[in-house]
C-alpha cells in the first residue's frame, strides 16, 4: 500500500505532511520553502505556474494570477462573496451553467475545482518528489464551517488532481490530532485557528484516545485577508487624501498595495512601525506620484480589534452551545497565520485566562494532522478514533416557508436521522424536498443545498400519507438523503449536489409558490412547531404594522386572525393553526407591500 | 447462518411454532403479514414472491421470524440462543469485527441504552463517558473503512449511531431521568392482550403495485419532459422496486443514468486532456478511462485512450481494440483511423495501413499528418 499524504489547502498558502516511521512532518518544496502559496498563474503558451514562482509574477501578471480561489470554492454565483470578489480580484469571473463559477483566463473557463485541483497536484508534486515514490491517497482539510458544497467541490479538486481522497477533515480537528496524537492526554482543548480566509473554533475533547470534537462554529468570511484590506484601505485613504487619486480603482496599484498591506502586516508583527514605499504607484498630469507612509502597530491595531472581537463572539457561541465556560478549557492551541499577530495572541491569552500552547507550529500542525489521519484509516489496528461533528444544522423547507432541522449542528458524524413528513394539500402526489443547511427558522435565509421530488404518492387527504425523510452525512461531512412513502415501502435515495442553479427568485418557490410540492412535518411537535410559527409570525407582522402604518381593513383581518390563532394555540387546535399560519404570513406580504 | 447473512435457503418450509405466544412480540407490518401467510406448504421462495416485500426487508423480516421462535424450519435449530442482554459479550475475544457486528446488530433494538454500553444504571457520568469511548473504538465505521462488505458497513453505521444516541441521552441528566422512568414502566409485568397478527391486505398485492408502477412511470416521462432528471429518476427507481419484472422500466432508469454520466463523462475527459497536455499520460489515460465507463458510446474517449496506449505504453493490440471500437461507434471520426494505420505500421502490415489512411482521408481530405502518414506507409509498401 502506498504513502498517504495530508494536505492543508489554504487560502493563502497549502502545505503537505506525510508519516515516515512513526513520525508525521512537513515536506519542503523545491526551493526548501514549507509552504506553497495557494496561486495559479497561467502564460499566454499555456504554461502553468504555482506557488512562490506565481505569487512573484503576480504584480506584473495580475489578470492571468489566481489568488484566493478557496474563498470561492463551491459558491453560487449569486452570493455575496461573488459580488464581492468580480469587484475586488483583478481576473475574470464568469458564470457558468447552472449558476456556477468560472474563472476566465488566457481565453479559457477553469472550474473552481479545477484550480484547486492544480494546487493539489503541486502539493502531490511535492510530496513525491520528497519520498521518490507515487502517492495516489490523500486526506485534505476545510474549514470547520464548510459547508456541504464547499466540502463536495473540495473533494472534486481532488478527484480531478488524481487523488484518491480518503477523507475530508475539518482543519481545527486535524490541529488537535497533530497536538494530541501519541500523548495519551486526558484534556479539552479549544483550536483557535485564523487563517488568511476562514476564522474556526472548535473544542476537543481528548480521552482514552478518543478525539471528541464537542463544537464548532466559524465564519468562512473573517481571515488574514480581511486584515490585509484594513491595512489596504488606510493606504489608500491617506494617497486620497494626499495626492487626490483613489488607487482602488486601479487595478495594478491595488495589486501592489495588497502586497504591501501583506508585508506591513507581517513586519508589524516583529516589529513596533514600519515603512511602505510604493514609488510610481500612479501618475496625473503633474507627473509621477509615490506612495511613502509609516505605519504603526498600534495603528494597525487600532483598525483591526473588532475584526478580533467577532472572533470572540463566535467562540462565546461555540463554549455556550455545548454548556461550557472558558473555565474548562484546560489548553488553547493557536492555527492559522494570522495568530502570530501579537494582538492576537495578547487577546486569546485575555479572553481564555490563559495563554496558548507554545511550540505548535500555526501553518504546519493542519497538514500534519491531516497526515496522521491518513494513517489511522489505513492502520487497521490503530486504537485511536475521531469524532468529529458537523458545524450547521440540516434540515427541509416545510409549509408555509419554514425551515424544519433534521441534524442540529454540533451532532457528531456520521450521523442519520429520519422524520415522518406529510402533503400540505389534498390529492396532493408529489412532494418537493428542498435541503437546507443553516440555524435559521425561515428557509429562505439558509443554504439551499439541493433538492429532489419524490412522486408516486397516492392521493389522499392532506397530511394523510407518511413521507420518510432520512438525513444522512457521512465521515466527510458530506450530505446524502433518502425520502420513503411508507405506503408503498420503496426507498430511495439521493447524494444532494449543490444546487447552484437557483437564483432569488426561484428559491422565493419556499414562501409561495403552488401547495402542490410542500411538505409538512408530521408527529407530536407538529403542534409545537406551529405554535412556534404562529408566534414568530405575529412578532413580524407586530412590527410591520408599526412601520407600514396599514389601512383599517388590513388592521381589522390582522386582529380576526390573531385572535383565531391565540385561541387554536391555547387549545392546541393543529387544524386551526395549519390553516392561520400561511393566512399570517400572506398578510404580513401584504403589509409590506 | 449462510454466507448472506440469512438463517434460510429459498427451498425451506417455515412453519408457525405453535408454542409461542404471538402477542407478546412487537412485530412490523411487513413481519405480520409474513406471518400471516406462512401454511407450512409454501416455501421460502414461494413466500418472497407472495409478499412483494424487497429483498432487504423481506429477509430481515424473515430473520426476525426466525430468530423470535414464531417460525421454525424443520432441522434447523433457533439461530440465536436467547439470551436477553448484550448478546454481543458473549462473542469470543477473538471474534473478527464482522462477527461482533453481526452479533451486536440482531440485538440491537433489544438492548437498553445501558446493556448496549454494558453499564449498570447508576453509572455514573465517566463510567458513561468511559465505555462510550470504548465502544466507539470498537465499533466506529472507520474500523471498516472502506471493507467492502456492504452489509457490515450499514450495520456498523446503525451500531455506531445506536452507541452514539445512548451517549448523548444518559449524559444528560434530564433525558436520562425520563429514560429511567420509561424503562421502569415497561418493565412493569403487562396484562396478556391477544391480537390477531395484522390481517393481509385482501386486495391483489401484485395488481396493485403494477399499476403503481405505470403511474410512477408515467409521472417520470412527465418529469423528463421537464428535464427534471433527478425526479424522474425518483420515479424510476421506486417503480422498478415494486415492479421488478417490467423490464422497461429499470431500462428507463439507465437510460437516464445515461444522460448524466455522458455530462460526467465530459468532466473527466477535459480533465483528462489536461493532464496529457502537460505529460501526466498515466493519469489522463485512468480519466478517459473513467470517461469510456461512464459513456461507453462515446467514440472520443476510446481514440484518446488508445493513443496514449500505443503512443506512451507501447502496446498496439490493446490500441487497436480501442479504436476499433471507436470506428464501430462513430465511423465518420477520422483520428481512429489514423492511429489504426499507425498501429498496423508499427505491426509491419503496411497494405492493412494504408486503407485506413486512405478511409481517413476520404472523411478529412485535409488531414496532413494523415497524409503524410499515407505516404510513408507507401514507401514502406
Amino acid at each position: 500500500m502506498g504513502k498517504v499524504i495530508g494536505i492543508d489547502l489554504g487560502t493563502t498558502n497549502s502545505c503537505v505532511a506525510v508519516v515516515e516511521s512513526g513520525n508525521a512532518k512537513v515536506v519542503p518544496n523545491k526551493g526548501g520553502y514549507r509552504t506553497t502559496p495557494s496561486i495559479v498563474a497561467i502564460g499566454e503558451d499555456g504554461r502553468r505556474l504555482i506557488g512562490h514562482l506565481a505569487k512573484r509574477q503576480l504584480i506584473t501578471n495580475p489578470q492571468n494570477t489566481i489568488y484566493a480561489s478557496k474563498r470561492l470554492i463551491g459558491r453560487r454565483w449569486d452570493s455575496s462573496e461573488v459580488k464581492r470578489a468580480k469587484a475586488a480580484y483583478p481576473f475574470d469571473l464568469v458564470k457558468s451553467s447552472g449558476d456556477g463559477i468560472r474563472v476566465k483566463i488566457q481565453n479559457k473557463e477553469l472550474s473552481l475545482p479545477e484550480i484547486s485541483a492544480m494546487i493539489l497536484q503541486e502539493m502531490r508534486h511535492v510530496a513525491e518528489e520528497h519520498l521518490g515514490e507515487e502517492v495516489n491517497q490523500a486526506v485534505i482539510t476545510v474549514p470547520a464551517y464548510f459547508n456541504d458544497g464547499q466540502r463536495q467541490a473540495t473533494k472534486d479538486a481532488g478527484v480531478i488532481a488524481g487523488l484518491d481522497v480518503l477523507r475530508i477533515i475539518n482543519e481545527p480537528t486535524a490541529a488537535a490530532l497533530a497536538y494530541g496524537y501519541g500523548k495519551g492526554l486526558t484534556q479539552t482543548i479549544a483550536i483557535y485557528d485564523l487563517g488568511g480566509g476562514t476564522f474556526d473554533i472548535s473544542v476537543v475533547d481528548i480521552a482514552e484516545g478518543v478525539f471528541e470534537v464537542k463544537s464548532t462554529s466559524g465564519d468562512t468570511y473573517l481571515g488574514g485577508d480581511d486584515f490585509d484590506d484594513r491595512l489596504i484601505d488606510h493606504m489608500a485613504e491617506e494617497f486620497l487624501k494626499k495626492e487626490g487619486v483613489d488607487l482602488r480603482r486601479d487595478r495594478m496599484a491595488l495589486q501592489r498595495l495588497k502586497d504591501a498591506a501583506e508585508k506591513a502586516k507581517i513586519e508589524l508583527s516583529g516589529a513596533p512601525k514600519t515603512s511602505v514605499n510604493l514609488p510610481f504607484i500612479a501618475s496625473d498630469d503633474s507627473g509621477p506620484k509615490h506612495l511613502e507612509l509609516t505605519i504603526t502597530r498600534e495603528e494597525l491595531e487600532g483598525m483591526t480589534n473588532d475584526l478580533v472581537d467577532r472572533t470572540f463572539e463566535i467562540c462565546d457561541c461555540a463554549m455556550e452551545d455545548v454548556g461550557l465556560t472558558k473555565d474548562d478549557i484546560e489548553q488553547v492551541i493557536l492555527v492559522g497565520g494570522q495568530t502570530r499577530m501579537p494582538l492576537v495572541q495578547k487577546r486569546v491569552q485575555g479572553f481564555f485566562g490563559k495563554a496558548p500552547r507554545k511550540g505548535v507550529h500555526p501553518d504546519e500542525v493542519v497538514s500534519i494532522g491531516a497526515a496522521i489521519q491518513g494513517e489511522m484509516l489505513l492502520q487497521k489496528d490503530s486504537d485511536m478514533i475521531l469524532l468529529d461533528v458537523t458545524p450547521m444544522s440540516l434540515g427541509i423547507a416545510t409549509f408555509g416557508g419554514f425551515f424544519t432541522k433534521l441534524i442540529e449542528r454540533n451532532t457528531t458524524i456520521p450521523v442519520r436521522r429520519s422524520h415522518i413528513f406529510t402533503t400540505a394539500a389534498d390529492k396532493q402526489t408529489s412532494v418537493k424536498i428542498h435541503v437546507l443547511q443553516g440555524e435559521s427558522d425561515r428557509a429562505t435565509e439558509n443554504e439551499l443545498l439541493g433538492e429532489f421530488i419524490l412522486s408516486g404518492i397516492p392521493p389522499a387527504k392532506r397530511g394523510e400519507p407518511e413521507i420518510e425523510v432520512s438525513f444522512d452525512i457521512d465521515s466527510d461531512g458530506i450530505v446524502s438523503v433518502s425520502a420513503r412513502d411508507k405506503a408503498t415501502g420503496a426507498e430511495q435515495s439521493i447524494t444532494v449536489t449543490a444546487s447552484s442553479g437557483l437564483s432569488e427568485d426561484e428559491i422565493q418557490w419556499m414562501v409561495d409558490s403552488s401547495k402542490n410540492y410542500e411538505v409538512e412535518l408530521k408527529s407530536e411537535e407538529e403542534f409545537k412547531k406551529l405554535k412556534h410559527k404562529f408566534g414568530s409570525v405575529l412578532k413580524r407582522i407586530e412590527k410591520a404594522v408599526e412601520e407600514k402604518d396599514p389601512d383599517e381593513e388590513v388592521t381589522e383581518r390582522i386582529e380576526s386572525l390573531t385572535l383565531k390563532g391565540r385561541m387554536a394555540s391555547d387549545y392546541a387546535d393543529v387544524e386551526t393553526l395549519r390553516e392561520i399560519v400561511p393566512q399570517m404570513a400572506e398578510l404580513l406580504k401584504e403589509v409590506q407591500g | 447462518m449462510n454466507e448472506n447473512g440469512s438463517y434460510f435457503s429459498p427451498e425451506d418450509v417455515p412453519e408457525i411454532n405453535t408454542e409461542m405466544n404471538i402477542s407478546s412480540l412487537h412485530l412490523s407490518p411487513a413481519e405480520g403479514f409474513l406471518l400471516s401467510q406462512v401454511d407450512g406448504v409454501l416455501t421460502v421462495a414461494d413466500l418472497k414472491l407472495i409478499s412483494n416485500l424487497p429483498e432487504k426487508e423481506f429477509s430481515e423480516a424473515l430473520n426476525k421470524l426466525l430468530i423470535e421462535d414464531v417460525l421454525n424450519i424443520e432441522g434447523k435449530k433457533s439461530p440465536v440462543p436467547q439470551e436477553k442482554a448484550s448478546a454481543w459479550k458473549s462473542t469470543p475475544e477473538t471474534a473478527t469485527l464482522e462477527d461482533k457486528v453481526r452479533n451486536l446488530y440482531l440485538d440491537l433494538e433489544k438492548l437498553t441504552y445501558y446493556e448496549l454500553l454494558g453499564l449498570s444504571p447508576m453509572a455514573t457520568t465517566d463510567e458513561i463517558k468511559k465505555a462510550f469511548y470504548n465502544m466507539t473504538k470498537e465499533f466506529h465505521p472507520d474500523k471498516f473503512f472502506r471493507g467492502d462488505d456492504e452489509e457490515i458497513r450499514e450495520r456498523l453505521q446503525m451500531i455506531f449511531a445506536r452507541i452514539n444516541d445512548a451517549y448523548r441521552l444518559l449524559m444528560n441528566h434530564q433525558k436520562r431521568a425520563e429514560y429511567d422512568r420509561d424503562l421502569k414502566a415497561v418493565e412493569k409485568p403487562f396484562t396478556p392482550e391477544v391480537t390477531p397478527p395484522p390481517a393481509p391486505p385482501r386486495k391483489n398485492p401484485f395488481m396493485e403495485s403494477v399499476l403503481k408502477a405505470k403511474r410512477l412511470f408515467e409521472g417520470a416521462v412527465e418529469e423528463i419532459k421537464r428535464k427534471n432528471y433527478a425526479g424522474a429518476r425518483q420515479n424510476l427507481r421506486i417503480a422498478s422496486t415494486i415492479d421488478p419484472f417490467n423490464k422497461k422500466y429499470s431500462e428507463a432508469m439507465s437510460k437516464l443514468g445515461k444522460f448524466e454520466n455522458i455530462e460526467k463523462a465530459k468532466t473527466y475527459h477535459q480533465a483528462g486532456l489536461e493532464h496529457e497536455s502537460e505529460g501526466r499520460h498515466k493519469e489522463a489515460a485512468r480519466l478517459y478511462r473513467e470517461a469510456m465507463l461512464l459513456d461507453a458510446d462515446n467514440s472520443l474517449y476510446y481514440t484518446r485512450l488508445a493513443k496514449i496506449t500505443f503512443e506512451q505504453d507501447g502496446n498496439p493490440d490493446a490500441a487497436k481494440k480501442l479504436v476499433q471500437k471507436a470506428i464501430e461507434l462513430n465511423p465518420g471520426d477520422p483520428e481512429p483511423y489514423l492511429i489504426l494505420g499507425k498501429v498496423f505500421l508499427e505491426k509491419r502490415q503496411a497494405n492493412a495501413a494504408v486503407a485506413q489512411f486512405e478511409k481517413g482521408l476520404k472523411i478529412a481530405p485535409a488531414h496532413k499528418e494523415m497524409a503524410r502518414e499515407l505516404k510513408r506507409a507507401k514507401k514502406i509498401k
